[in-house]
């Protein structure tokens, strides 16, 4: 395999989970995607970052109006650039996910993101790309202290292990067939499926001294998660602190503003 | 002119969340297998921040991953209480108690409006003296036990003026007959901050807004 090669798909998540969305709400508009920050629409935003990245050879935008999208004025470019492409997303969000990376014309390998992913940039995507080793699945994340310094005092949901608090990305890279597996499972969080409830069992001692112990560490814990379901799952932890803000309430779109803006 | 105060729990009252905690609680104080499944948790809160689903479908799936499709029962209530005992006991901000202190002196009608499950919300609301909790419900059993699966919808931002509507009607108060006061660290809560007549946010992160109050409980002055 050559590096250089445009191998990747990135599919973008843009469409919404049921309910009104807050962001969306607040700029009376119905698509969360097409609010702007900083005087670009949120997608516009991802979707630049994605085509100035040299490895990622193809775009595919998933939304239940995936189409209608991307007739925003804003995104003529977008449309008219062969490599982007709609994709009509079903009910379901993980669902769609699943059937885009099993459709022949998508494949693997396939990066995941979402539409309010503003802080992306093509380093960012690139050092991520470039991390992901032998993992089925990668996943970025950002430490606490690295957001911090970045952006400053943070209120937002931490998850907690012993090398640190950090927080998703909202980049994922599925790199073989066996990330279907973490999909499925994502998928079946949402349909509330008992299948993935008796899970529990037939982990190793070892990680049950660890768990009593709170000796967990990230890697640790998203290995385990990912043995369990049939996968190799790895956290890439990213430098850009800013990459652990997204848009999903309306004082992140203040935050967001205030980086992007102060970046000029 | 009935006053009326409605509070919000997560980092409103309490200084930080309690669901998660909640569910690692109830694990570890069973036979602890279900701690092995923590590591699912992680991957399931990461699938939620990407926008997968929803708050309501992740809540649902952590319940029944780390305590069971039963999730309040009379087995099951003494660990609840020691959930609650502690988050008494560690997690109460001081000027939460404070204010609910001078609210009840002040003959104002305390209700908890919270997203958190009646599951462990009700009895904290009673240990802190709150008339009411209206928190998000979970379904029945026959022999009256609470199961993992939510009952109608969470109780999350316009949901809880539905709610709060619900429970003044059922009270028999006109709207325009009171007073109310909510408290919030959250600007998500924006519906019930607005459909309040004095909004407050509380929380040294919240950013000021014209149309609210702010306060900060850190302390009790």
């Amino acid at each position: 395999m050559n590096d250089t090669s445009p191998g990747w798909t990135a599919l973008v998540l843009a469409g919404q989970r049921p309910g009104v969305d807050p962001v969306a709400a607040q700029f009376g508009l119905e698509a969360k995607a097409l609010v702007p920050v900083a005087g670009e629409l949120m997608l516009n935003r991802v979707l630049m970052a994605l085509a100035d990245t040299p490895r990622i050879g193809r775009i595919v935008v998933l939304a239940q109006n995936a189409e209608a999208l991307l007739a925003h004025p804003d995104l003529a470019w977008a449309a008219a650039d062969p490599q982007i492409t709609p994709r009509a997303s079903g009910r379901s969000i993980s669902g769609s996910v699943l059937a885009a990376v099993k459709d022949p014309a998508i494949g693997l390998p396939v990066l995941v993101t979402t539409a309010d992913n503003v802080m992306l940039t093509p380093a960012t995507v690139s050092d991520f790309l470039a991390a992901t080793g032998s993992a089925d699945v990668s996943v970025a994340m950002v430490e606490k202290s690295r957001l911090e310094a970045a952006v400053g005092r943070n209120r937002r949901t931490w998850l907690r292990f012993r090398d640190g608090a950090f927080t998703g990305a909202n980049l994922f890279a599925l790199s073989a067939p066996a990330a279907n597996n973490v999909l499925r499972f994502w998928e079946r969080v949402e349909q509330d499926r008992k299948s993935v409830l008796r899970l529990a069992a037939r982990f190793g001692p070892a990680l049950m001294v660890k768990m009593l112990l709170r000796r967990m560490g990230v890697h640790e814990a998203l290995a385990a998660a990912g043995a369990k379901l049939g996968a190799h799952v790895a956290p890439v932890l990213l430098s850009d602190g800013r990459m652990g803000v997204d848009v999903d309430k309306p004082e992140d779109h203040a935050l967001a503003e205030r980086l992007l803006g102060a970046q000029g | 002119m009935q006053p009326i105060a409605l509070y919000d729990l997560d980092r409103t009252v309490t200084r930080t969340p309690t669901f998660t905690p909640f569910l690692l609680h109830m694990a570890a104080g069973g036979t602890r297998l279900r701690l092995l499944a923590v590591p699912l948790w992680v991957l399931a809160m990461l699938g939620y921040k990407a926008g997968f689903y929803g708050r309501k479908q992740l809540k649902q799936f952590g319940l029944r991953l780390l305590v069971g499709r039963v999730v309040r029962s009379g087995a099951l209530q003494p660990r609840i209480d020691a959930f609650v005992a502690r988050q008494l006991a560690r997690n109460i901000q001081p000027g939460a108690r404070a204010r609910i202190a001078a609210d009840r002196a002040a003959g104002v009608r305390l209700v908890l409006v919270t997203a958190a499950p009646e599951i462990y919300a009700e009895t904290l609301a009673m240990a802190l003296q709150f008339e009411t909790c209206i928190a998000t419900r979970h379904q029945r059993n026959a022999a009256g036990d609470l199961l993992a699966a939510i009952d109608g919808e969470n109780n999350y931002g316009p949901e809880k003026v539905r709610r709060v509507e619900t429970w003044l009607a059922e009270q028999g108060i006109p709207r325009a007959d009171c007073h109310i006061t909510a408290y919030t660290d959250h600007a998500s809560d924006a519906p019930i901050l607005d459909y309040a007549d004095t909004g407050v946010l509380v929380g040294h992160f919240a950013r000021s807004d014209p149309r609210w109050g702010r306060a900060d409980w850190r302390t009790a002055t």
